[in-house]
This record gives C-alpha cells, structure tokens and sequence, in this order.
C-alpha cells in the first residue's frame, strides 16, 4: 500500500531512527512501512500520523 | 511511546528465534508465518513417524533397533526445524540489531562480549555435565566420580571447544549489529 509517511517525515526534518524510537517500532518495520511492503495495522498508523503531527487522511488515503 | 513490560510469553518468543530488538507488529507477523510453517511441517511428520514406526514395531522382532531409528528420526526432524528457523529468522532480518548511534554501537558491543563471555560459560558448564553424565552411565573404567570431574584432559578438551564456541557466537552477534 502506497503512503506518504516518507514524503511527510522529511518534510517535518525527522529521521527514520528517530521515528521508528518515538513510535516503538524497529527501523526495519519502518523502511517496509514506507516502501508500501508493509502494511500496518491501524493502531501502528494511528501512532506513525501522530508521532508527525498528521492524521490518517494525509498519511495514507489514495496515494 | 511508553514501552510496557514484556510478558514471559513474548521472552520465550524472542529466545527460541532469535529475536533482537523491538519485538513490532512486522516482527510478530513474521514469527507467526515462521511458526506456523514449522508446526505443520512437525505435525505432518509426528503424525507419519508414529503410524509408521508403531507398524514396525508391532510387526518387527528387533524393536530395540527400530526405536533407536525412530529417535535417530526425531533427531534429524529436531535439527531441521532448527535449521529451517534460523534460515528464515536470518532471512527475514529479524535477528538484526539496530544501533542509533556511535554510543549505542559501543554499548551494544560491549554487550555482546558480556554475552559472549556467560554462553562461552554456559557451554563449558552445560557440556561438562552432559559428558560427566554419560560417563557416569558407561563407566568402563571404572573411575571414580571425583576424577572424572577433575580429567585435566576432557576439562582442557571441552574449555577449548567452548573458548570456539564463544568467540563463534561474539563473531555471530557482531555481524548482526546495523550501524
């Protein structure tokens, strides 16, 4: 499933570690995330909008 | 994000695959298919392996020699599964070890030699016991309890075996740490 989390994160000047800490995922889960080779369930992407101050909507509606 | 306590469920999760890191929901995932793959390839074989040996066992007349193959069978079945997990554990990079920055990769070596030093113990320990014990039941010699414990030679023996051992796993746990 295509998102935007990458395009939102840098555009907020975060970095993937730093994400992937505030969140409580590895790294790993959140490169997958970003990629769209995972899909996450809806309490992960609840937790990834608001760690970027986003909402599902904009994270990950039609892409 | 506060992190909660990890239930013994989920330690014993992480042991027996190998698991570092956080333990999220991809990895679970991914536990589960792994798991469920071993499950069915064990149950198909349990269920095989008991049909067929009881077959032989109640038709042969050298049973002893059909229950040493069925434990020889359980064996390999046993290092299978074992080999099959790590494979998928490794390839699913689920055994990898983040490390945030130059500090946390120094904290993490250092724990990895702490690691390393207690398995290397832990090895001596368990394999010496395990030997003594096998000694103990096919005591040829005849020796004595005492001087088994102390043979210079299986304490040199087994102390080398495990220093491999240890500096194999150091080595392992390394090269899964991410920069």
């Amino acid at each position: 499933m295509n998102n935007k989390v990458k395009l939102v994160r840098i555009s907020s000047g975060i970095q993937q570690k730093e994400l992937a800490l505030k969140v409580g995922i590895s790294r790993q889960t959140l490169s997958l995330i970003e990629k769209g080779q995972y899909n996450p369930s809806l309490k992960l992407c609840i937790n990834i909008a608001e760690a970027l101050n986003s909402d599902l909507n904009s994270l990950f509606w039609r892409v | 994000m506060k992190k909660s306590k990890e239930s013994f469920y989920t330690k014993l999760v992480r042991r027996i695959y190998g698991i570092q890191g956080e333990f999220d929901e991809y990895k679970q995932q991914q536990v589960n298919k792994i798991g469920n793959k071993a499950f069915i390839f064990l149950f198909e074989y349990l269920s095989t392996s008991m049909i067929i040996f009881s077959i032989f066992l109640v038709s042969s007349i050298n049973k002893e020699l059909i229950l040493l193959c069925y434990l020889l069978c359980n064996f390999i079945a046993f290092f299978i599964v074992i080999f099959y997990l790590a494979i998928l554990v490794s390839k699913s990079k689920l055994d990898r070890v983040e490390s945030y920055d130059n500090d946390d990769y120094i904290n993490l070596v250092k724990k990895s030699k702490k690691k390393a030093i207690l398995g290397t113990i832990g090895f001596f320990l368990v394999e010496r016991l395990i030997s003594l014990i096998l000694e103990l039941v096919d005591n040829t010699s005849k020796s004595s309890f005492i001087s088994l414990i102390i043979s210079p030679i299986d304490n040199i023996i087994w102390l080398v075996g495990s220093l491999i051992a240890g500096i194999a796993f150091y080595f392992i746990m390394l090269s899964r740490i991410k920069k």
